[in-house]
């Protein structure tokens, strides 16, 4: 197929995936890297490239909204410490693990980002208790009632964090939904503060392995050029889009086909591994 | 009671300063790299629209396009998917400057900690891009 024919089909590809990503909270990684390894046939490591900057895309869109939501500094900048880290330690091994291994995690992570789609929040929003030496309890108005919070489990949620940089790091995707598990469900912060401190730290995760990435020939210009511009005006869609759908049946709707995506790839690997 | 509040009404104003200076900062450098996308992207397709991708084989970019030194240099020599690579940098910068601007907000705030956490989180991230691009 001719460029001119693959290029504007990869711009509408990543325009729905960011889109969706957008609209069901899952992120722009999850949906574009299995619509770019089974709908493009894109080799595993062009298409984590092409995620990586295409998930840093998304996260200044967030950025440029003018209602960010309650997002918690102190929280975010604390856990990056850890996303970061493991974010460069995934970048470093992604090179040395074979392909059929890489599409191995990258089956489990898209089952698993399924499979948290369907979760119910637990939303919450504990009481202080004991000593905030870290400064990571807070406070916001909601509906016009204070609520304060703390942070519960925080060594585990930092663990989580590396574990959620690691991924970012092997697959390029951002890993905004295992961050949102580890601060909303570990963590035990209000929902609304998870997702709002995730869309700030998605971006500078992803960002640590951007050099490594680069250096080891991951990012292709020809793939990256449709693929951040659609997947930049589909989180922007998305986001315009949010409050005329109901994301009550997109959500599902799209976990089940992420995580069919997710199973087939899986499979594949499995079958590369063996034949 | 009421001087945690306080406090807790501190932190959302830093957060909200922050998030002001950073979607200054994000508008500038989305739309830089939105138009070296748009430019590279266009100039490639008009030179080389007919040639197949071959996204199947991995094989790597060429070794011209992995730095941003390199990079730089040959934008400047009107490559084309230089100038893509380009527009991709321009987004690469977001969350290192973020970082600067949030150590720059905790210190004028004078919340030493978190100024000495981001610095922390920003000598990573700076790590993690020298790794690769330096070293």
């Amino acid at each position: 197929m001719s460029l001119e024919l693959f290029a504007p089909l990869l711009f509408v590809g990543a325009l729905l995936a960011g889109a969706i990503g957008a609209l069901t909270g899952m992120g722009g990684g999850v949906v574009l890297i299995p619509m770019l390894v089974i709908g493009f046939g894109v080799d595993v490591r062009y298409a984590a490239g092409a995620s990586l900057i295409a998930v840093i895309a998304t996260s200044c869109g967030s950025a440029l909204r003018r209602r960010q939501g309650l997002s918690n500094l102190h929280v975010g900048v604390f856990l990056e410490i850890a996303a970061v880290a493991g974010a460069v330690g995934g970048a470093l091994v992604a090179g040395l693990v074979p392909k059929s291994a890489l599409e191995a995690m990258l089956g489990v992570t898209l089952l698993l980002s399924a499979v948290l789609a369907f979760r119910v929040p637990s939303s919450a929003g504990q009481l202080p208790e004991g000593s905030d030496a870290l400064e990571l309890a807070g406070g916001f108005e909601d509906a016009g009632q204070h609520i304060e919070y703390a942070p519960r489990r925080i060594p585990a949620g930092f663990a989580l964090m590396g574990v959620a940089g690691l991924m970012s790091g092997l697959l390029g995707i951002g890993s905004g939904a295992l961050k949102t598990l580890a601060m909303d469900l570990v963590m035990r912060l209000p929902l609304k503060v998870s997702t709002a401190t995730s869309n700030f730290m998605i971006g500078i995760t992803a960002g640590a392995s951007a050099g490594i990435y680069f250096s080891k020939g991951y990012v292709d210009p020809v793939l990256i050029g449709p693929v951040t511009l659609g997947t930049l005006g589909g989180a922007m869609l998305g986001a315009w889009l949010l409050p005329y759908l109901s994301t009550r049946w997109l959500r599902p709707f799209f976990a089940l086909v992420v995580g069919g995506l997710g199973a087939e790839i899986l499979w594949e690997a499995w079958r590369a591994w063996h034949g | 009671m009421a001087r945690l509040r306080r406090d807790y009404a501190v932190a959302q104003a830093t957060a909200d300063a922050v998030q002001a200076a950073r979607r200054r900062l994000v508008w500038v450098l989305v739309t830089l790299a939105t138009l070296f996308l748009l430019a590279g992207l266009a100039l490639y397709l008009v030179r080389h629209g007919m040639s197949a991708p071959n996204w199947q084989l991995f094989a790597g970019v060429p070794r011209g396009l992995h730095r941003p030194g390199h990079i730089l240099a040959l934008a400047l020599h009107g490559d084309a998917l230089a100038i893509i690579d380009l527009g991709a940098l321009a987004l690469v910068a977001a969350p290192v400057l973020q970082l600067a601007l949030a150590v720059a907000v905790f210190m004028r705030r004078r919340d030493g900690l978190y100024a000495f956490f981001s610095l922390l989180v920003l000598a990573i991230l700076l790590g993690g891009l020298s790794l690769g691009w330096w070293l």
